[in-house]
């Protein structure tokens, strides 16, 4: 039932970003095109362009106008189509149909929560694929092909690690954070959806509610700890800090990484266990 | 025959105003039942409670022996009394999906019945009118061979031929073993179909008796003595 779900999912959405991100990769396009003729100013070209072509500086400018305007778009798009998708399919009026599917709560959740993943990740691609397009030559990217390779080099040689698992941990601990994220604006949904009125707004108050929360757990977080150290014979200390000034680069490097990856698993976890419950215990569709 | 539905002490409330109280009720298969009531009385509450788009405060509801969930929803087939569908899909695509999450759906009647209604599969939703649309969810619910077919409101907003059409569908898709609750004002109009009738108020069930009962012993069709109980 998941791959169904899915199918509909994306079937749903795909259309409206598939639209958006032609039109960003289009006008990245255009503002090179419009910028190449407004700048190129060798005298012969420049003065035939000046007949050709008078307004090439408005062009240029108008289509870099664009470009940026349709990146916001991009931006904003991804936002909304997380919100609503799931607000509006699961539960507003379209909910009706969605929770009347032989299909358990946690597969719509699991459903929603990797298409908002999978379009996150592909406008970031299509975001920094259309800054390629708008500034590279293939020249630039030989050369940054080249310093990359050259900066791995380096690396491997001075961590004894290669560079492109150091990426990789940092890119899955990104990815990992996303999907907290997005369960984050689930969890409050589903909390805003327990009032009678004012649903939306109470949905924003939990969400920023949400967030304090953390902050008020993390910091009690610290404080016991700073009250274990504090307590903590001194022999412990040292061997503790010995420990961490024995570490090397790449060891505090994985470490941090392991801890961010713990922090944001435990908030995925629990705030899916907050949504799946909320939507199976819970529901009122109006 | 087989009890298809079975609804015990069932409360429901919301926004402090109790909607169901105590609300009791069991249907058979092989059952047509008109669920009759003033508005505000909970018919569409129970039906959603059914449904499982709203849970209970107390009391215990089994479709076919089973809690509302994934395994009742694949024998209930419910029309909302509500503009559910998505309005960006085309009439086709609705086709499809509901055939590709219920193994129940008989994707070939649901066509033939679309061109009875001369409703054009290739629309998309959004273009369709208000009564057309109903028509294409009611035909989508009575597409199935589900156990249990809840019908909330079917014929209020089509015009009096297609009323014509969908109770004979109804009627036609009669089998032993599947019970069909029908909410509606129209009571006139459905009488003719009905096997039972259950008169519901203040959020119980005050009346539930076969519709031969009714014009046995109290001499009166379920119209007559339905404006007799509500006379306001």
């Amino acid at each position: 039932m998941l791959t169904k779900l899915l199918k509909y999912e994306f079937r749903a959405t795909a259309r409206l970003f598939g639209l958006c991100y032609l039109g960003t990769l289009g006008a990245a396009l255009l503002l090179r095109i419009m910028a190449t003729l407004a700048w190129d100013h060798t005298w012969e070209y420049s003065s035939q362009m000046e007949q050709l072509f008078p307004m090439r500086d408005v062009a240029a400018g108008m289509s870099g106008a664009l470009y940026a305007i349709m990146i916001a778009a991009v931006v904003v798009l991804t936002f909304i189509v997380i919100l609503q998708r799931f607000y509006k399919n699961l539960l507003g009026g379209e909910g009706y149909l969605m929770h009347t599917l032989p299909v358990r709560p946690w597969e719509h959740i699991t459903a929603k929560l990797i298409a908002a993943v999978v379009w996150s990740v592909l406008s970031t691609i299509v975001i920094f694929l259309s800054l390629f397009v708008v500034g590279m030559d293939l020249k630039l990217i030989r050369e940054l092909f080249a310093d990359l390779l050259a900066f791995s080099w380096y690396f491997q040689a001075e961590f004894h690690f290669p560079l492109i698992v150091a990426a990789g941990e940092l890119i899955f601990v990104l990815l990992v954070s996303t999907v907290a994220s997005v369960l984050q604006i689930y969890a409050a949904i589903m909390l805003g959806h327990q009032a009678q009125k004012h649903k939306i707004a109470l949905a924003v108050g939990a969400y920023f509610g949400i967030g304090m929360v953390l902050n008020v757990a993390m910091s009690i977080l610290l404080n016991v700890l700073f009250v274990i150290v504090e307590a903590a014979p001194d022999s412990l200390l040292d061997a503790v800090g010995a420990f961490l000034e024995n570490l090397s680069v790449m060891q505090a490097y994985h470490l941090v990484i392991l801890f961010m990856l713990l922090f944001n698993l435990i908030l995925s976890v629990l705030f899916f266990v907050m949504t799946e419950r909320l939507m199976r215990r819970n529901l009122n569709l109006e | 025959m087989a009890e298809l539905l079975r609804c015990e002490n069932v409360w429901k409330g919301y926004g402090g105003k109790q909607v169901l109280m105590d609300f009791n009720l069991q249907v058979d298969g092989g059952r047509i039942v008109g669920l009759l009531g003033p508005n505000g009385c909970g018919k569409t509450t129970f039906m959603k409670l059914v449904n499982g788009l709203l849970v209970p405060n107390q009391g215990q509801i089994l479709i076919d022996g089973y809690a509302p969930g994934p395994e009742s929803k694949a024998r209930v087939s419910y029309l909302p009394d509500a503009n559910y569908l998505p309005d960006w899909m085309k009439v086709e695509d609705l086709v499809v999906m509901v055939a590709d999450f219920f193994p129940d759906f008989d994707a070939a009647k649901a066509i033939a019945m679309l061109s009875d209604l001369k409703i054009s599969g290739l629309e998309r939703l959004k273009t369709l009118s208000k009564g057309t649309k109903e028509k294409v969810q009611l035909i989508l619910a009575m597409s199935r061979q589900a156990r249990l077919y809840m019908l909330d409101e079917p014929i209020g907003g089509v015009d009096p031929a297609a009323r014509d059409y969908i109770l004979n569908t109804i009627i036609g898709n009669y089998n032993e073993n599947a019970a069909v609750i029908i909410s509606t004002h129209l009571i006139m109009d459905i009488e003719q179909v009905l096997d039972e009738a259950v008169f519901l108020n203040n959020g119980q069930v005050m009346l539930h008796k076969s519709v031969d009962a009714i014009r046995e012993e109290d001499g009166k069709s379920v119209d007559d003595l339905f404006r007799e109980v509500f006379r306001c």
